[in-house]
């Protein structure tokens, strides 16, 4: 009876283990999806010798290497989730060996490390190579752990550790310490003092020597790299105890080795008797985790990002309706996609605005932000601005195949061939991106006018021609620039007219909509309409005459004024009772400011 | 004309395909054919590394032959046009061949037909160069950096080390590498940021210093003096700027700068009238061999907005090195005359020669693509222009210590990023057909995305760890500054 309930329990547990996989899957596949795309795109592998050795400079450079490598295949989502999630397996199957081999039974001590690397892998910053090297040091313990002839476990050992220390750099010492502790608490050779001296004695020595001949490294990185020496605050924990984890269990099996009485009941009284207790713990712990780590705000903005670089504009928009609260960054790639869907003018007002400076992503803050804030200047045509954001963005966060695409893209368009062919060199030499280089290449060769290539041809008819001086970030005085260049260059009008009215300018919006000869023929967009209505109540009319409102905006106009009117002297309460009607009105955000702020 | 040819060839394989079926019975071909890089009729020191190369033209099968008047020729057989010539072979070969002319014969096979090539020549000299080069690999950025190191390459082989790597000091920037007249035991360079100072390495000893012009603040581009005493350094005030179009990229300018001495003995910096004057730009400080003169350029101050407008003219000044005391100025070379700007002087070591850069306004030549090598002779002030230049620009340059060779920046490639070009200077001043630093892999350049900055020639390896100088650079400085 106890052998068959025994029996369902370890067939209950490894159901529940494998449906925990399954969870794990799909976290990574569609919660943590753009984490993961952003990691592909944050890196360039190359299949290119020189590439190679250029990981072999430091230790744990091949789990570096073999770590872009599998990171290039985040391009695709659920391949991303299916090479995370088999880590995380591999993991959780290696150290269950390692734990049944010092004794410990139960399936949630063996988790527990997947449990961590799965909130390590939660980070957009955390590279894949990192667990590798940790899987690695596993294998080899567990092999390790398995031999039992001293002498070939030794010999092992010491090869197998300095190998592991070339492979996985600093990742050895977790195989390192494991064989001092195994050797000291686990078996009776009357060497044991001896070998895990020897460990000690490599474990001390070895990187120091590497480090001092061998490595371009500093005194502490000989021991660590590439373990990241900075984490967001609450992943440098969890590292800790990813690397803590196989020497604090053999010491935990040795002390209920030493004391099995006391610890068995002491276990039992806690968790061991009440199973449901147990389960819902582990659930806790299993769950709760991940989702601690989760970080749905960057999830967000990362799919903005990602589908900003599709050109799926609808997709970023709703991410930005789904992101809560404000954010610079959703605020920038909210705006670019309404001027991308000609909608700027319609519907600005309905998502959050932090002023004119959400327009613009400053380029001088930290390095994320050349990587996402060089989008702009391009899709403004403003080429050398563009190619300029891309090339800090690569010297500043290494090769990418958004930075390379772009700098491509903006050195054919300023007809700089061998410039262009040199990235397309780059890009030819990964697997994803050569047959974009094989397209574009072509381009190399046919150096006809007007350019073959729609998109590219457009770009080049809005080249900036007057020179002027770049600063550091875009700002109005660039787009007054290119729009003296260009007049019908509508991108660049848009978010000029857009800046004036976050501006809460009127005057200088109506004379420059007053410029543009189709303002007075066509229908104004709602917020220009909006904003002539203000300018009109503001000053009598005079100055706005000629431009069509309308019923509908005049009506809802009427509707605002009185509304104002009843909350005049309260505006705290105006704000929030008029934000459900007018909240998504230039009329609002002049009064009130940005509906969410 | 090329594609004449070209028929030419298939036709004449056509017609003789039933008598070539190995590359010792290949048809000529009435041209020499494509290979990357360009070595073709280039003069190369006897211990240089070997001339690994790529086959441009399309073909099955490719076999190289590479002789001379003496010892034993070396064939190469290549599926893809990539040449790898084994080193020891190569060695052997340039070696007895000092002083001759190699002949490159190439065949290719195509569609089971061989063709041969008219040869290249290359041509042996009889000096060897400085078998190091120093450098600094860096992305050829607007503002930003991240990693960035000073490397030595071994020119007789390919090996390349680090000298030094800002990741092992906060990944600062540093700069300016220098050397007394190509001497790796005596050389600095300037550490930036959180560890700012000067890394001075000399009589063995390695040191960390600030050295710093009052409120001119610290002191950018050196020279040592030969005697190894003194180092001439600029201080200026740098104000950088970007175009918004494309054929111009940055504007580099400088709103103040003088030339100050630093005597490394004493730790003192000292200056006269003329090397600092209110009125005018002085830079680039060179001495002549016999540190009885420092070369300069020297310019006018001007506002920023006219920074088109900033010419500098070659000026130098006499020193008395035992008394450390300059003398009188003398023009080298006017922009009055040559409507251009200098920069960059450099002394051959027989004193006979300046090289210098011409551009058509400013110093900053490696963002000017019309900056170009020019010689001076100094003794009869007569200006050339030596045919090492292109469309690109072509900027900071060093003399080898023998004075027959020249090593280059030239952004030639593509443009854009830096590429060390060699090239070989007679005797009677006539500089020859630069070639591009070879690499183990001839495609090197193609993919490489960082810039070879100020390539210094040194008479042996620097025998300087990255680890030693991260450990100095992180160090306080010896004479911190108040």
């Amino acid at each position: 009876m106890d052998r068959m309930r025994g029996t369902t329990y370890a067939g209950l547990t490894r159901v529940a283990v494998a449906l925990y996989f399954v969870f794990i899957f799909f976290f990574f596949a569609v919660f943590n999806k753009f984490h993961l795309i952003y990691q592909e795109q944050t890196q360039l592998f190359l299949f290119d010798r020189n590439y190679f050795l250029g990981f072999l400079s430091k230790p744990g450079g091949l789990i570096s290497y073999f770590g872009a490598f599998c990171t290039q295949f985040f391009a695709v989502s659920w391949l991303a989730a299916l090479l995370v999630t088999g880590a995380v397996l591999a993991i959780y199957a290696l150290v269950k060996l390692v734990v049944r081999s010092i004794g410990l039974r139960s399936a949630v001590w063996a988790l527990v490390p997947a449990v961590l690397i799965v909130a390590l892998q939660s980070s957009a910053t955390y590279p894949l190579g990192n667990t590798l090297g940790f899987l690695i040091a596993l294998a080899f313990i567990a092999a390790y752990m398995r031999i039992k002839p001293i002498r070939i476990r030794v010999g092992f050992g010491i090869a197998g550790l300095v190998l592991l220390y070339i492979a996985c750099g600093g990742y050895w010492l977790v195989s390192a310490s494991a064989c001092f502790m195994h050797e000291l608490l686990f078996r009776r050779s009357k060497f044991r003092f001896v070998i895990a001296g020897a460990y000690a004695v490599l474990a001390a020595c070895a990187p120091y020597f590497a480090g001092r001949h061998f490595y371009a490294v500093g005194f502490a990185g000989s021991w660590t790299n590439p373990i990241p020496s900075v984490l967001p605050v609450p992943l440098g924990f969890e590292l800790f105890f990813v690397l803590a984890y196989v020497p604090f269990l053999m010491a935990v099996a040795a002390i209920r080795e030493a004391f099995p009485a006391k610890v068995k009941v002491a276990a039992h009284s806690e968790i061991g008797k009440n199973g449901i207790l147990k389960a819902i713990l582990s659930a806790v712990i299993l769950v709760g985790l991940p989702a601690a780590a989760y970080d749905y705000k960057s999830e967000c903005i990362l799919g903005m990002d990602h589908y900003a670089q599709t050109e799926k504009w609808d997709r970023v928009l709703t991410f930005a309706k789904l992101y809560p609260g404000v954010n610079r960054l959703v605020t920038y790639y909210a705006n670019l996609a309404l001027s991308k869907t000609g909608r700027l003018g319609d519907e600005m007002f309905a998502y959050p605005q932090n002023g004119s400076a959400g327009l613009f992503l400053p380029c001088d803050a930290v390095p994320q932000d050349l990587f996402f804030g060089g989008d702009l200047s391009y899709h403004l045509s403003f080429v050398s601005a563009a190619y300029r954001f891309a090339f800090e963005s690569m010297v500043v966060n290494g090769p990418t195949p958004r930075s390379l695409k772009r700098l491509t893209i903006t050195s054919l368009i300023n007809r700089d061939y061998p410039q262009a062919q040199k990235y397309l060199a780059v890009l030819g030499k990964t697997l994803l991106y050569r047959t974009w280089a094989s397209r574009y290449s072509a381009f190399l060769d046919n150096k006809q006018e007007p350019f073959p290539d729609n998109e590219l041809a457009e770009k080049r008819r809005f080249a900036v021609v007057s020179d002027f001086w770049l600063e550091d970030n875009l700002t109005v005085k660039h787009l007054d620039k290119l729009l003296q260049d260009h007049p019908d260059n509508k991108a660049a009008l848009d978010y000029y007219l857009a800046y004036l009215l976050l501006d809460k300018d009127i005057d200088a919006f109506l004379t420059k909509l007053g410029l543009c000869a189709e303002t007075k023929t066509a229908l104004l967009p709602i917020h220009y309409q909006e904003a002539v209505l203000m300018y009109r109540y503001a000053y009598g009319g005079a100055g706005a005459e000629g431009f069509a409102i309308a019923d509908q905006v005049n009506r809802r106009f009427k509707d605002f004024v009185r509304a104002i009117s009843l909350h005049k002297h309260d505006n705290d309460k105006g704000a929030s009772s008029m934000a459900a009607e007018f909240g998504s009105t230039y009329w609002y955000y002049l009064y009130f400011g940005s509906r969410i702020s | 004309m090329r594609g004449l040819s070209a028929c030419t060839v298939i036709v004449a394989l056509l017609f003789l395909s039933g008598c070539s079926d190995n590359e010792t019975s290949a048809v000529s071909v009435d041209r020499e054919p494509e290979i990357s890089p360009d070595y073709a009729g280039v003069t190369i020191p006897p211990n240089i590394a070997p001339l690994n190369f790529s086959v441009l033209e399309k073909a099955d099968a490719y076999v190289v032959k590479i002789h001379g008047p003496r010892g034993k020729a070396v064939s190469v057989s290549s599926k893809n046009g990539v040449v790898r010539i084994p080193l020891g072979k190569w060695k052997t070969l340039v070696s007895e061949n000092r002083e001759s002319d190699l002949s490159i014969d190439i065949s290719t096979k195509q569609q089971g037909l061989w063709g041969r090539y008219r040869s290249i020549m290359v041509r042996i000299a009889a000096e060897t160069i400085d078998p190091y080069l120093v450098y600094r690999l860096i992305e050829p950025g607007f503002v930003r950096w991240n990693t960035m190191g000073i490397y030595q390459r071994n020119l007789e082989t390919f090996e390349e080390v680090p000298i030094a790597l800002n990741e092992l000091s906060g990944k600062n920037c540093m700069n300016c590498h220098s050397f007394r007249q190509n001497d790796p035991s005596t050389m600095l360079f300037h550490v930036r940021g959180q560890f700012a100072g000067t890394v001075i390495y000399r009589n063995a000893k390695l040191t960390k210093v600030n050295v710093a012009a009052g409120a001119m603040g610290p002191v950018v581009y050196p020279a040592w003096h030969p005697g190894g005493k003194y180092v001439a350094f600029s201080v200026n005030k740098i104000v950088q700027r970007f175009h918004s179009i494309p054929e111009k990229t940055i504007e580099v300018q400088d709103t103040l700068s003088d030339v100050v001495l630093y005597n490394v003995e004493t730790d003192r910096v000292s200056s006269c009238s003329a090397l600092s004057s209110g009125d005018r730009l002085e830079t680039f400080p060179c001495w002549a061999p016999d540190g009885r003169r420092l070369y300069y350029c020297s310019a006018p101050v001007v506002s920023p907005d006219e920074y088109d407008k900033i010419r500098y003219d070659l000026l130098s000044i006499a020193f008395d090195p035992d008394k450390q005391e300059f003398g009188a100025v003398d023009t080298v070379v006017s922009s009055e005359k040559t409507g251009m700007s200098v920069s960059f002087p450099r002394i051959s070591p027989d004193g006979r020669f300046a090289l210098i850069c011409m551009s058509q306004y400013g110093n900053f030549t490696i963002w000017h693509r019309e900056s170009d090598l020019y010689l001076v002779n100094i003794t009869t002030g007569q200006l050339s222009k030596p045919h090492i230049n292109s469309p690109q620009s072509e900027s900071y340059h060093s003399w080898s210590s023998n004075g027959r060779w020249i090593v280059f920046s030239s952004r030639r490639t593509d443009g854009r990023f830096t590429r060390p070009y060699i090239a070989y200077f007679d005797e009677q001043g006539t500089a020859h057909k630069p070639f591009v630093l070879p690499q183990e892999d001839p495609a090197f350049y193609s993919t490489f995305l960082k810039s070879y900055n100020l390539p210094e020639l040194v008479t042996s390896r620097v025998r300087l760890t990255p680890r030693e100088l991260g450990a100095v650079i992180r160090s306080k400085a010896e004479n911190p500054t108040d």
